[in-house]
């Protein structure tokens, strides 16, 4: 106890965080909440990991990726008034993460940007560069939904929960995501 | 179960349902339909990229944080030609009021105009 409080002593204290256990968000939440950008810029440390390899899973290319994770930061600072710790901020971050990679995505258009390869994963490459051709087919809005049903492996409930939508809502797009996969694969 | 049934279980179970599955072993145009499927899975399961923050990328963010005490001015700094606008608007209503008033102010009521009348007869006289 005497340790800790020394350790926290002996940090340099420019603001409350700093004496405080840095996993808590919601001291950091509050400060950045009254305008102290360092506070947000330590918020920004904690959870980049978290919201690049989100956005990773909706974009191909590096710059679409740091674009969507930096956009994803400044929507939280404008809107970080919002956020009433009912729970935990990374989900409130995941949230908003998750909006702006879809409306990012709804931006593109299909085929936009096909891959040109594919790289060391696993597998058949060429029966892997089909499946991602594939993909880059389906409306965003539709990739979008798959990405979350098998990718993260989110149910619908937790898909509505996380953006805000209704579970109907949900399983409409599910099933209009599905219809089109399947009319895609039977194309050829 | 037929090729149209078994297609909708495997699309929906994204390769897996056992039923479809079974269907498809004897059946080779859906066979290769949950071929192409469970590899979609794939690619829907693997990241598309795994891409790591570059260094120094909070304080990117940092940078770019809109200011928030400078919205304020920039919200004032917005309204201003609307505001110059109604300014404008009611000066000149004003003015216009004034002018209105004015004039009916010098307009001569009966009295001044016989008054005048009279006057500029006993004048004439």
């Amino acid at each position: 106890m005497e340790n800790e409080t020394v350790h926290a002593l002996t940090l340099p204290m420019t603001s409350l965080s700093r004496s405080l256990p840095v996993d808590d968000d919601a001291i950091l939440v509050a400060e950045a909440n009254d305008g102290d950008r360092e506070a947000f810029e330590r918020l920004v440390e904690r959870h980049q990991n978290r919201v690049f390899r989100l956005a990773g899973r909706f974009f191909r290319h590096r710059e679409d990726v740091e674009e969507a994770a930096q956009d994803t930061f400044l929507t939280a600072w404008t809107k970080l008034g919002t956020y009433k710790a009912k729970a935990p901020f990374e989900h409130w971050l995941t949230r908003v993460c998750l909006n702006t990679c879809y409306m990012r995505l709804r931006r593109e258009k299909p085929q936009e940007r096909l891959p040109a390869e594919i790289g060391s994963e696993a597998g058949d490459p060429n029966a892997r560069l089909d499946a991602e051709r594939l993909l880059a087919r389906l409306e965003p809005r539709d990739r979008f939904i798959l990405q979350l049903l098998h990718g993260e492996g989110w149910s619908t409930t937790e898909i509505a929960a996380q953006l805000g939508w209704t579970v109907s809502n949900v399983k409409v797009r599910a099933f209009r995501a599905r219809r089109r996969l399947r009319q895609l694969v039977e194309a050829g | 179960m037929n090729c149209r049934q078994a297609r909708k279980l495997l699309t929906h179970s994204m390769g897996a349902n056992a039923q479809a599955r079974r269907h498809a072993a004897s059946c080779g145009a859906c066979s290769r339909f949950a071929t192409r499927l469970k590899e979609i899975d794939r690619a829907l399961v693997a990241p598309r990229s795994e891409i790591s923050p570059p260094p120094g990328f909070a304080r990117r963010v940092r940078s770019r944080l809109a200011p928030t005490e400078d919205l304020i001015g920039w919200a004032a700094l917005r309204l201003l030609p609307a505001t110059l606008a109604v300014v404008l608007l009611l000066s000149w209503l004003n003015l216009r009021g004034e002018s209105v008033q004015n004039a009916a102010a010098e307009n001569p009521t009966d009295a001044v105009v016989s008054w005048m009348l009279d006057l500029n007869v006993g004048d004439g006289s």
